[in-house]
């Protein structure tokens, strides 16, 4: 895919429990708990289980996350993907297939 | 998955490897069962099966437990690990090493204790073929303590 430019991909037996924080793309393959600070691009794939609550620019689900999202840009929710807890970002897309339960809030005025 | 690894294969190792970039901060716990290459700050207590690289731009700020360690980073904090650790020229650790296999580099920094477990032959297992071999021969003298060779 895109392997060019700098990602941090948290692989499949990586567990944290704590505090991530990073300004740079960040890929969750593995098991985090705790909080997500992120400027660029955070990616819950298929494996990737996340019990933590995020701020960061763009947001794409295909795993399981459990918390409360705030994104500068935009969520996405993949047809794979499930997630508990509150959206608020200025784009939300949930996909045909996801499974969503909370709060979404798109700042519409 | 190996996809995001900026595809250097800088370890020539076919196995999965997270590679924890610059600008990331982890605080906290970290468990892994892959190999992992810090260029970022690590704040949190790492164990893992398998190699841990601490890259020029690391730093890591924790507890350790590893089966192998490559330092060319800054680290403080204990390092224990099953099978060796190394210090590269370049660089720098404050704690206390354990590992049968112990490397420090010309031109690296250390300060702290070492311990090679298996500083008497190569046995691997714990001192309890060394209780019937030899006595350890620093026996406290009417500490209170009971020698540890004789608890099995």
């Amino acid at each position: 895919m895109d392997g060019d430019k700098s990602a941090t991909v948290l692989g499949p037996t990586v567990e944290i429990e704590g505090e991530i924080e990073g300004e740079e793309d960040l890929v969750i393959q593995g098991r985090i708990q705790g909080k997500i600070v992120s400027r660029k691009d955070l990616t819950v794939d298929s494996s990737g289980k996340v019990e933590a609550s995020i701020t960061t620019k763009n947001l794409a689900v295909s795993g399981m996350l459990v918390g409360n999202v705030t994104a500068t840009e935009r969520v996405e929710v993949r047809k794979e993907g499930k997630m508990v807890g509150d959206i608020k970002a200025p784009r939300v897309v949930i996909a045909d297939g996801a499974k969503f339960k909370g709060n979404i809030e798109m700042g519409v005025d | 998955m190996a996809k995001g690894d900026n595809g250097k294969a800088e370890n020539g190792q076919s196995s999965t490897t997270t590679a924890i970039g610059p600008t990331i901060v982890i605080k906290g716990k970290l468990r892994s069962d892959e190999d992992l290459i810090v260029k970022g700050r690590v704040e949190a207590e790492i164990s893992s099966s398998k190699a841990l690289l601490v890259e020029n731009s690391g730093i890591i700020k924790a507890n350790i437990k590893v089966k192998s360690a490559r330092i060319s980073g800054v680290l403080v904090g204990n390092v224990t690990a099953e099978e060796r650790v190394e210090i590269a020229p370049d660089g720098r650790m404050v704690g206390d090493l354990t590992a049968p296999k112990i490397i420090i580099n010309d031109g690296a920094a250390f300060r702290g204790r070492i311990d090679m477990q298996n500083f008497d032959e190569g046995a691997e297992a714990k001192p309890a073929r060394a209780a019937e071999a030899a006595p350890p021969k620093h026996a406290p003298s009417g500490g209170d303590h009971p020698p540890a060779a004789v608890v099995k």
